[in-house]
């Protein structure tokens, strides 16, 4: 019995401190991420633009994009709600013209009029009639 | 969202089933062969579903039919054969120790916390939004031109990746009639519990349910990999195939006439990793040249030619799928595309790049999971290695290939084109993450186990 209780206490020691520390930094990092708390305003943002967007782009008409500067995050939404019809970069004067610029960035001016400013620099614009 | 538990559960029944057919000795490790099963079969879903794709066109009433099919057959082989089952060992009683007391709870808290992350990031992190939900849209909604989904006008959603995942996402919608978000929630969920559980099982079986327990916690503990796994990222899917090959190698024993089934088992978990990721190709590479030479030098030719021939053979309808991809898609892979060997060499030849990127891979292994890895050295060094694992040639041969494994992502950040430190920021993390549950497995499997 006597030999029997420190390799008990050992064989406790061995497994428990590790299993512990893992129940532990689970924990932690559940406590730093309040992420999950909370859904993120970011994403609130996201999913109500990718709705407007899928809504709006309901059609078969060939959309193009124009852009003034790098901003990832509309182009990829935009292609995303777009799907399974591509941006198309190279189209000539299209019905729709998705502008993907910076926040506060301009738009591809005439012939084409605003329809609909989703916020982010993400736009949506119809060629005005000749 | 009936249809999304039904396009998860028919898989798991068949993959359950094929694993046990393979090994009915596995039948009382409740802890293993659902788990196998699980990740085994939606991947053998997608898998049929990309071929029906390429081969029928849109998966429909015809695919469904055929997939019930051959899940009943295999339920009813599995009928034929249930002597084996019952004569599957019964587990020896286990010791005082056994932890479940803490790995239950902490895996019920992990699989809600995945609920409320998947409840808030529906649509999933950003690669999921960039690359593998886009896709899965393509497929979905032009299914008879599922080529767009590679188109070159996406060049920077790597449409030179494969299309597993797309197509386990497609499957569900398919049977959904609808894009629900819920088809890829579970689908991310499953691997991402199915690699912890698969670890957890796969240790306990082979080396007690105390051991197996402290595995199931060491890969909750890894908060990156489930945050990983909420963000549906395929790198959860790879990080399970790749344990699930290794896992089935180790199991098989090769080197002492394993069944052909287990081996074929092996090479489909080769194939759907090759079939999930680019990196997965590297993997199976590694595979089907490591566990040949393994088996060649511990028990013969003979031995080495039924490995590859086994391997090959699980593997092949996910190579063929890879290379079919590569037919249809004139992208190339973003580090390979046109560059002189010059460029090349003046990368290779730079040693500013290998002490960034060693400096990299040193950092992110140190903080992996918050340091976890350092907890599982750690508890290594403390009980030691078991001396009858110490010779275990698949033991072997699985750290072998791991550390090939990292070798090669060493050697493609060397050649990349990108610049290095963003390249290392946005990719490093994610790349040691797919090969950490077999890390954890191999690891716990060579350790002594505390009586």
């Amino acid at each position: 019995m006597r030999a029997r209780t420190p390799r008990l206490v050992l064989a406790t020691l061995w497994l428990g401190v590790p299993a512990l520390l893992c129940v532990l930094a689970l924990f932690i990092n559940l406590g730093r991420d309040s992420g999950w708390l909370r859904r993120p305003e970011r994403v609130v943002t996201l999913e109500r633009r990718l709705a407007a967007l899928e809504a709006d782009l309901d059609s078969d008409v060939p959309v193009g994009v124009w852009s003034d500067g790098p901003n990832m995050e509309a182009h990829f939404l935009a292609q995303y709600a777009l799907a399974p019809r591509l941006l198309d970069t190279a189209a000539q004067a299209p019905a729709l013209l998705l502008a993907v610029t910076a926040p506060d960035g301009h738009g591809p001016g005439a012939p084409y009029r605003l329809r609909r400013d989703y916020g982010g620099g993400l736009r949506l614009y119809v060629r005005a009639p000749r | 969202m009936s249809a999304a538990v039904l396009a998860i559960m028919v898989p798991w029944v068949l993959g359950s089933a094929l694993f046990l057919l393979a090994s009915p000795a596995a039948w009382r490790s409740w802890g293993l062969w659902p788990a196998v099963g699980a990740g085994l079969g939606l991947g053998l879903g997608g898998l049929l579903c990309s071929w029906w794709l390429f081969l029928v066109g849109p998966p429909g009433a015809g695919y469904f039919t055929v997939e019930a099919s051959i899940t009943g057959v295999s339920l009813l082989a599995l009928w034929r054969r249930r002597d084996r089952l019952m004569a599957a060992p019964v587990p020896a009683p286990e010791s005082s120790l056994t932890l479940a007391g803490l790995w239950w709870p902490l895996f019920v808290v992990a699989c809600l916390w995945l609920v409320l992350e998947s409840a808030y990031h529906a649509h999933g992190g950003w690669d999921a939004w960039a690359i593998w939900n886009l896709r899965a849209r393509f497929l979905f909604r032009a299914p008879e031109h599922w080529q767009l989904a590679l188109s070159p006008v996406l060049s920077w959603s790597h449409p030179d990746y494969p299309l597993l995942l797309p197509s386990m996402v497609l499957r569900g919608w398919r049977l959904a009639g609808n894009d629900t978000t819920a088809v890829p929630v579970m689908v991310a969920g499953m691997y991402t519990f199915g690699a912890v559980a698969l670890v957890r099982g796969a240790v306990g079986a082979l080396r007690g349910s105390t051991q197996g327990n402290l595995a199931g916690l060491i890969m909750l503990a890894n908060y990156a990999f489930l945050k990983h796994g909420a963000s549906q990222f395929a790198d959860v899917e790879l990080a399970y195939f790749i344990l699930t090959a290794v896992a089935l190698m180790v199991l098989a024993q090769p080197h002492r006439g394993m069944r052909i089934s287990l081996l074929l088992l092996a090479g489909l978990a080769l194939g759907l990793a090759a079939w999930t990721k680019n990196e997965g190709q590297l993997f199976a590479l590694l595979c089907l040249v490591a566990w040949p030479v393994s088996a060649w030098r511990h028990a013969g030719i003979r031995s080495a030619l039924r490995v590859t021939a086994g391997l090959l053979l699980g593997a092949a309808p996910g190579l063929l799928a890879v290379a079919w991809l590569r037919l249809a898609s004139s992208t190339e892979s973003d580090l390979l595309n046109a560059r002189t060997m010059a460029a090349l060499w003046q990368h290779l030849t730079d040693p500013q790049r290998y002490l960034i990127i060693a400096e990299a891979f040193g950092r992110e292994l140190a903080g992996l999971g918050s340091g976890i890895l350092i907890i599982v050295l750690l508890y290594g060094w403390w009980v030691g290695r078991e001396p009858a694992r110490d010779r275990d040639p698949a033991l072997h041969a699985g750290a072998w290939v791991l550390s090939l494994l990292l070798a090669g992502y060493f050697c493609v950040y060397l050649i990349t084109p990108h610049d290095l430190h963003w390249h290392l920021g946005t990719s490093l993390s994610r790349l040691l993450l797919q090969a950490w549950p077999a890390a954890v497995f191999l690891w716990l499997m060579a350790l002594r186990v505390p009586q």
